[in-house]
């Protein structure tokens, strides 16, 4: 099997796969139990959240534990907006997750203002233009530091100095989830307000992530119980998928750096042989796009049917998120950024991982050339 | 309070000696919903009951959906004695005084034994004293009660006073067998639906595309047929690869014909799968000008590629009415899921309205259908959907 749908979701790495099973096990116990397993817990518990925090370089109490990106997105955005003056204005994009424009779409308050701000082709967010639209009304801003479509890389600090500058005040939240653990994050330079942090994109458990939240800044919780996470996210803590959760980071920080190199290597290596190898074809991953997501359209076929062809021989790519590409309506952020209905259409995503090889990038390749000449002699006919 | 129900047949009835074996398709069905639950139903004096005791809810549930049931009766079961009759009424009525809060009624008795020692009329001066005698605050309303209590007087004596609508039609199997072109739109299985109800055993048969077109698809046709299973009963469902069929189609005939060749390509397959099983027709979901396929000169030109019986239920409904239906039998729901089905994927950006036989005939001298069909039969998958 071939996969190269790592930004949808990972293959958990065998060491987080047996730590969970330990905890499980092992330490199954409450962190908030009174008696001493449960302190034993506690103390897993503390140790995966300080790994977690010095691996972003961020402090222990800053890291809140949740059930992944899309909850982080959820509770950061109506946590900071929960207390925002009447007719506040929220700066982000149209192509963010729809973990953050659906709940833009579902805030309570009604008087709310959502501005986007401009991308340009490859998905890189113009940094003028929110100069020119952020002002004292400016609560909330929201970005996504890799595009979990393009693969663009947002210069956070750029983008933070610049909101900033108009609004000192404004909240600032970053969407982190395919970038944390492959390219560097440091929270104190980049000096944002809240992050999103998930598990299951760099090889951990499904149903964990995390929120970061500046210890300057203050969020409203969403949810009510017990004080877990500091009360911001009550519930029994996930204890097995925290401490696995910690692992994967772990992993990623002895390997981050050369992995890099490895996958910019891979990702180099498939764009020169699919652009030798067929006509026709547009790159959506500009050139200082993350290594880890390939996007290109190719004319005159349809994505969804290369991913056909493809699952036949057990290699697995994608048109688009997963979280949309189920939804009848076109990939959003690609509509947005092609405006060319036949390339929208053939619009694939290949996102690589650690288990990747660069046998598997040739076979592919291979595979999709031939492909994309069968299929375009279907829909083109004659 | 109630114990039975009673189940009225409605036309049926009226089909002379037929009528045995229609009663007989209906039995069939019957028994696979209540055998589940351990129940049986039997006849009393040519009419049909089920002593659901605790069941009731789920029988009338499942029973409403069978094809050939008018009405159906919530019922208490008693000895047809005057003094058992009697007993059961006082208690029905205050059972009728609490819950639905009646000032009003009428008794409506009807004797099938005629041994029954009082007449009807008789018997319904006799109930309605008692009545009258035992709840002060009731009176009689002929011409318009709040409640009219039946009683049904055969070897026992069934009462009741509700008569909820059922499914109507005729039992499935009593009207020989079709097989449907079924997609994952919203037209076929309501064409399916219609056919059914008319007494047509359901066969199916769908046809994709694969890698065209998404496996999801595929179980998007099993989720409906599935639904449809409800109504119809088990449903054979044969699956057919077209891919071959749409690339010889597209390499070889001219654009804008592809999508009625295509559809006469359907047409032959389901044709020669009628025939291994001696179904007598085929059914379509099409309705008159809906698209390009379905004019009326499109329809002759598909229509004329087979010998077989063609049924299009829906031929004269607007969308919204087969929508409505869609929604009522719960198919809408899973045909609006995005996955595309063969047809989106190889059809013409400006299909043939007007096609004409002569020259779809000469296009298609250029394939070898017969090789073409055999091969896409050679591959089908076959399923079948209790």
């Amino acid at each position: 099997m071939i996969y190269l749908d790592n930004a949808a979701t990972s293959r958990i790495h065998p060491d987080a796969l047996n730590k969970m099973n330990e905890v499980y096990n092992d330490f199954y116990g409450n962190p908030s139990s009174l008696h001493s397993f449960g302190y034993e817990c506690e103390k897993l518990l503390k140790s995966s959240r300080e790994r977690i925090a010095s691996f972003i370089n961020a402090s222990n109490n800053e890291i809140f534990f949740t059930s992944g990106g899309t909850e982080s997105n959820n509770l950061a955005i109506l946590g900071h907006l929960a207390s925002c003056r009447p007719k506040s204005q929220v700066l982000t994009t149209h192509i963010e997750h729809p973990s953050v424009l659906e709940t833009l779409n579902h805030l309570p308050q009604k008087d709310i203002q959502v501005v986007f701000i401009k991308t340009d082709e490859y998905g890189n967010v113009d940094i003028e233009d929110i100069e020119k639209k952020a002002n004292d009304k400016t609560a909330l801003a929201i970005f996504t530091h890799v595009n979990s479509e393009l693969g663009s890389i947002q210069n956070l600090k750029k983008i933070s100095e610049a909101i900033r500058l108009k609004n000192r005040s404004a909240r600032i939240h970053i969407d982190c989830a395919q970038s944390l653990g492959k390219i560097l994050i440091d929270a104190k330079e980049i000096n944002v307000d809240t992050m999103t942090l998930s598990g299951h994109k760099i090889h951990g458990p499904r149903g964990v992530g995390g929120l970061y939240i500046n210890k300057n800044s203050k969020i409203e919780p969403v949810y009510w119980g017990g004080n877990q996470e500091m009360g911001m996210r009550p519930g029994t803590e996930d204890l097995p998928s925290i401490v696995s959760f910690a692992t994967a980071i772990d992993i990623r920080k002895s390997v981050m750096m050369q992995e890099f190199d490895r996958i910019s290597h891979l990702k180099y290596m498939m764009e020169e042989m699919l652009c030798n190898g067929i006509d026709d074809i547009r790159l959506n991953s500009g050139k200082e796009s993350s290594p880890y997501i390939l996007n290109i359209s190719i004319r005159d076929i349809r994505g969804e049917i290369l991913v056909h062809f493809l699952e036949r021989d057990n290699i697995y790519i994608s048109t688009g998120s997963a979280c949309s590409s189920k939804s009848s309506s076109k990939n959003n952020v690609i509509n947005y950024i092609l405006n060319d209905e036949s390339l929208v259409e053939g619009t694939i995503r290949i996102s690589f991982g650690m288990f990747n090889s660069e046998d598997e990038i040739i076979q592919t390749s291979e595979k999709i050339i031939a492909y994309t000449q069968e299929i375009r002699k279907t829909t083109r006919g004659r | 309070m109630y114990n039975s129900i009673n189940i009225s047949l409605g036309e049926m009835v009226l089909k002379g000696k037929n009528r045995g074996v229609f009663e007989q398709k209906l039995n069939n069905q019957m028994s696979k919903v209540i055998k589940e639950k351990g129940l049986h139903f039997y006849r009393d004096r040519g009419k049909v009951f089920i002593d659901t005791g605790v069941y009731m809810k789920d029988v009338i549930d499942d029973i409403s959906n069978i094809f050939g049931i008018v009405n159906i009766s919530p019922s208490i079961k008693v000895e047809a004695t005057i003094e058992a009759i009697e007993t059961k009424l006082v208690e029905y009525v205050a059972y009728l005084i609490d819950n639905k809060n009646i000032k009003t009624f009428k008794i409506s008795c009807k004797r099938a034994d005629k041994k029954f020692p009082i007449d009807s009329m008789a018997l319904n001066k006799q109930l309605g004293g008692v009545v009258l005698d035992n709840f002060n605050e009731l009176t009689v309303d002929v011409h318009n009660p709040d409640v009219i209590i039946y009683f049904d007087i055969r070897t026992y004596c069934y009462i009741f006073t509700e008569r909820i609508k059922g499914a109507g039609g005729l039992p499935v199997g009593s009207n020989g067998e079709g097989l449907v072109l079924i997609s994952g739109g919203i037209d076929s299985p309501v064409a399916a639906y219609m056919m059914a109800k008319r007494g047509v055993k359901i066969r199916c048969v769908t046809f994709h595309a694969y890698p065209f077109t998404s496996l999801r698809a595929n179980e998007k046709v099993e989720a409906l047929v599935d639904r449809l299973s409800i109504f119809c009963g088990s449903i054979d469902l044969y699956s057919i690869n077209l891919l071959e069929i749409y690339k010889e189609i597209k390499q070889k005939c001219p654009d804008d014909e592809s999508t009625i060749i295509a559809r006469r390509f359907m047409m032959r397959i389901a044709e020669r799968i009628a025939g291994w099983k001696g179904m007598e027709m085929l059914v379509t979901g099409e309705s008159l000008g809906q698209v390009a396929s379905q004019t009326s000169k499109s329809l002759g030109v598909v229509d004329a590629s087979v010998d077989a019986l063609v049924l299009r239920p829906l031929i004269g409904m607007d969308k919204t009415d087969i929508i409505d239906i869609a929604q009522k039998i719960g198919t809408f729901d899973i045909s609006i899921l995005p996955f595309d089905d063969c047809c989106s994927v190889f059809s013409p950006a400006h299909p043939q309205t007007r096609p004409r036989l002569e020259k779809i005939e000469a296009s298609e001298s250029k394939l070898d259908i017969e090789a073409l069909i055999e091969e896409a039969l050679k591959n089908k998958e076959f399923k079948k959907i209790l």
